[in-house]
């Protein structure tokens, strides 16, 4: 797209200030059932939002078409969306110099050079081991999807930023069948590079998901000691994760309101906000484009602060400034946490973790996360499996459970943190989390 | 899309042997009008604008997408999927022949059918109302969304080359309250949606759903927990078909069918489900919210029995499944844009109305709950457990319903639950939904009467029964 000449059509309709940003994006899928190329998808695709202010007031649009025949219509769009919109600080729109950014390094060129025959190898490795690897193995799925996207961010008053990111996320999903016993297993990783990557280890990891837990039962119903999957700690933090908005704050929704300050959590919490590193949740810059910055949100089980954006930080006064966390969702930008790490025990291996439960449950799935978790409240009520942990060690298989508890109250009573650090889609990398008692429902 | 264009990508796309190619042109606007945290939170226009190229040879899938609809972008694309075969060719492109479209489903009014002020104003009523149910509640969502997607596929296989032309034409109405007691907080959703246009507004009653909303999240903030075990279990009509949908509907769809990974393969005349229950996926259904003239393959959607007195007679099929099954495509091939490879996806799917008087199904239960409606759920389909949430939740005792009690979750494998299900009302009615799989979101209708489970496990908070 002709960005300048988007730019002056906004500003001959009279929009002022107005910002662009567009992303473009490459992706690279192989799906293999068993060993054999089921499909393969190669895409190219970009995107353009477009936002600006009419008398103060701010609209949006946003395109997949970023043709120069799109620019008129963009313009238009925005101009009467702004009639509805929302008053907003035209100096929210920052200058260019406004901030120093760190350097964030998401791209790494050795991955981008790898050839898609390389990534169809090794999709149909895996999945050639998973089948081979136990012959209770009907099926394996696998999913290579190599991803890489760029954004550019500009604006009337001379920003221009970009950053650039891949990874690629490898999911084998497995079948084992023993009998009349059915059960399904899956594991997936996010990496950067694929220096190192054990294909075996991994096919490994899908199958033993699968046929370890064939045949599960369900257990007594009542209070058990529990240790969560990195998977399934994640999912609960994502309530958490979400607490830290001032947004939510200010209206009353956040699970973490009147907390700042306080010991909410187990003094073996601690949880950071880590936008500046080379994960593929990382960015130097925010949708508002100010600096990002690493930053504790959990110190010792106490909530240090919240997350601003430029409104948010004005709003909450004493001369508070946006913590780098404005995140564009629909018209509005909206504080929110992109990235956060548990720190993890560095002493305490999984087996220790099972070693401290003694007697319990080692729940490795959760599901209807979507809607049987309450991301005000935090209470959940979900559907579960795994394992007993019986004497220290893990045991029989467990299926057709529920847990059911509250994250803040879970996380406050927590006994144990492992050091088994997992980077999972939730934007969350944490270790496996050992909870003193969890209601569990079975027979 | 120039007609001459798409012949020569997909003539180019064939070269190499391929024995189906496709090329599904979408472009969809979607508008949001959303009143928020008291104010007008969103007045927002998306355009989703792109093209997917997708061939097949035998049982081997590539697909390609670009939102660059340029000659040389999209015969660039078509070069880069023919090299993933190595054969001679097998078809060609010169033309199209044009599908008639039968518009079963054309809205009557357009989106300027109303001003953005009208649409914010009607919102206002229903968001007013639910506020003034209660002090209690601290936030009310209240939205219309209109989506007008116009979609041209242009198909080549053994049976020539076609062209089909759809509009899908959506509108939704959103009010979700939240209410609280400053130590918990509930939430309550109304949420109907039709293959329609702005009419819609004038035939869904919006103030008193909104309401109601409002007044279902303030009542469960002083409910009990629900009490947990093994259970007879009420379901109500709509959003109760969610049960359906996910315990068996996702399990007979073509994705899972055809790599054996469900546990209804191989049992086609087999009796899987209590003989009450007749299941139909109906793509047909007139303005139905899951409904189209057309799939997203370009085949006819249809009305498919797929279970019937009990037995299983039909699944959801696309072509590309279909090959593996041996099974002609059933007009379920669906995407939530060019973005996803389409895939067999389920419509509006519902179990048939059965004889029984909804109030003769309470009179009739000793003991167990009545799940009015649910927040949604999840299966995994290889396996067929299922997870659900009701969203709002009665006990039922000595025949008649009493006390509101805290949402539970409920689970099972869909194959015990079948079988299980021994009183079907004669209440069918559907709801819309969105529904999140291996294509992406698609807008599916779920639908039920009200109906018994004999037995289902249920995970409250409450006490062991």
């Amino acid at each position: 797209m002709n960005t300048e000449l988007l730019f002056q059509k906004a500003k001959a309709a009279g929009i002022a200030p107005f910002e662009v940003r567009i992303s473009t994006g490459s992706k690279l899928q192989i799906t293999t059932f068993n060993d054999q190329v089921e499909n393969l998808t190669v895409a190219d695709d970009a995107s353009v939002r477009v936002r600006g202010l009419v008398g103060g007031k701010c609209g949006t649009f946003s395109s997949d078409n970023t043709s120069d025949d799109v620019i008129d219509v963009a313009v238009a769009a925005v101009a009467e969306a702004a009639e509805y919109g929302q008053p907003v600080n035209p100096d929210y729109f920052i200058r260019k110099g406004d901030y120093e950014y760190e350097k964030v390094d998401t791209f790494n060129a050795a991955l981008d050079a790898v050839s898609a025959t390389r990534f169809t190898a090794l999709a149909k490795e895996i999945g050639k081991k998973a089948t081979e690897l136990d012959k209770r193995i009907e099926s394996a799925s696998v999913q290579v999807e190599y991803v890489s996207s760029s954004r550019e961010l500009k604006n009337s008053n001379g920003l221009d930023l970009c950053g650039a990111e891949n990874y690629v996320m490898i999911y084998c999903g497995t079948k084992a069948v023993d009998g009349e016993k059915v059960e399904s297993g899956s594991y997936y990783e996010i990496l950067t590079a694929l220096d190192g990557f054990d294909a075996n280890a991994f096919a490994e990891k899908a199958v033993a998901d699968a046929v370890d837990r064939l045949g599960g039962e369900t257990v007594a119903s009542g209070k058990y000691k529990v240790v969560y999957s990195s998977d399934v700690a994640a999912a609960l933090l994502t309530a958490v994760k979400n607490g830290f908005s001032a947004f939510d704050v200010e209206q009353n929704v956040s699970l973490l309101k009147d907390k700042v300050g306080t010991k909410v959590f187990s003094e073996l919490l601690t949880v950071e906000e880590t936008s500046i590193g080379s994960e593929p949740f990382c960015g130097a810059f925010d949708d508002e484009g100010v600096a990002t910055s690493n930053k504790l949100l959990i110190d010792k089980g106490v909530v240090t602060d919240y997350v601003y954006d430029l409104a948010t930080a004005e709003r909450a006064g004493e001369g508070r400034k946006s913590t780098g966390n404005g995140r564009l969702m629909g018209t509005n930008i909206r504080p929110a946490v992109t990235f956060m790490t548990v720190k993890p025990n560095a002493d305490c291996s999984f087996e220790r973790l099972a070693q401290t439960v003694g007697d319990g449950i080692y729940i490795t799935d959760v599901s209807g996360v979507g809607t049987g978790l309450n991301g005000q409240s935090g209470d959940y009520s979900l559907q579960a499996s795994g394992y007993r942990i019986e004497r220290g060690k893990i045991t029989s298989p467990v299926s057709l459970i529920t847990v059911a508890g509250n994250v803040i109250k879970d996380f406050a009573n927590i006994g144990a943190i492992g050091n088994d650090m997992k980077l999972t889609y939730y934007g969350i990398k944490c270790p496996s989390v050992m909870i003193n008692e969890i209601a569990v429902s079975g027979k | 899309m120039d007609k001459k264009l798409a012949a020569k990508v997909l003539d180019k796309a064939l070269s190499t042997g391929a024995d189906f190619a496709e090329l599904y042109v979408q472009n969809k606007v979607t508008h949001v009008v959303e009143l928020n945290y008291k104010r007008v939170d969103n007045v927002m226009t998306r355009q989703i604008y792109g093209a997917g190229l997708r061939l097949m040879r035998g049982v081997a899938q590539v697909y390609g997408y670009t939102s660059d609809l340029s000659d040389k972008s999209l015969v660039s694309l078509a070069e880069k999927l023919c090299a993933s075969f190595d054969g001679e060719r097998a078809l060609s492109v010169k033309s199209f022949r044009d599908v008639k479209n039968p518009h079963a489903h054309d809205p009557e009014k357009s989106g300027d059918a109303l001003t953005t002020r009208q649409k914010i104003d009607y919102l206002k009523a229903g968001e007013d109302a639910a506020y003034a149910v209660s002090p209690q509640v601290v936030n009310v969502d209240c939205a219309v969304t209109e989506s007008d997607e116009r979609v041209e596929i242009f198909t080549a296989d053994a049976r020539g080359a076609r062209r089909i032309e759809d509009r899908r034409v959506r509108t939704r109405l959103v009010a979700a309250a939240v209410a609280t007691d400053g130590k918990s907080f509930e939430s309550a959703f109304f949420g109907p949606g039709l293959s329609e246009g702005l009419e819609i507004m004038d035939e869904i009653d919006y103030v008193a759903g909104a309401k109601r909303a409002a007044e279902t999240a303030v009542a469960l903030l002083t409910a009990p927990e629900c009490p947990s075990g093994k259970l007879p279990v009420i379901i109500g009509n709509k959003f109760g078909g969610v049960l359906f949908h996910e315990a068996c509907g996702h399990p007979l769809e073509g994705t899972a069918i055809s790599h054996n990974t469900s546990p209804f393969a191989g049992k086609l005349g087999q009796k899987i489900a209590s003989e009450l229950v007749t299941a139909i996926d109906d793509g047909t259904v007139s303005h139905g919210w899951g409904s189209a003239n057309f799939d997203d393959e370009g085949e006819p959607c249809t009305r498919n029995v797929l279970i019937e007195n009990g037995v299983l007679k039909s699944y959801m099929v696309d072509t590309f499944d279909g090959r593996r099954m041996d099974m002609k495509p059933t007009g379920a091939c669906r995407r939530e844009s060019y973005k996803y490879l389409p895939t067999t996806r389920m419509t509006n799917t519902f179990i048939a109305a059965g004889e029984s008087a909804p109030e003769d199904i309470i009179k009739n239960t000793e003991f167990g709950l009545y799940c009015v409606s649910f927040n949604g759920g999840s299966v995994d389909p290889t396996t067929d457990k299922f997870n659900f949430t009701s969203s709002e939740t009665y006990i039922v005792r000595d025949g008649k319903i009493c006390e509101l009690v805290k949402a539970p979750t409920l689970t099972g494998f869909g194959y015990e639950i079948l079988p299980k299900i021994d009183m079907v009302g004669n209440d069918c009615e559907l709801s819309a939904g969105n529904c999140g799989a291996a294509s992406g979101m698609v807008a599916a209708a779920v639908g039920q009467p009200t109906l018994r489970v004999s037995e289902m496990t249920v995970g409250g908070k409450g006490e062991i029964i």
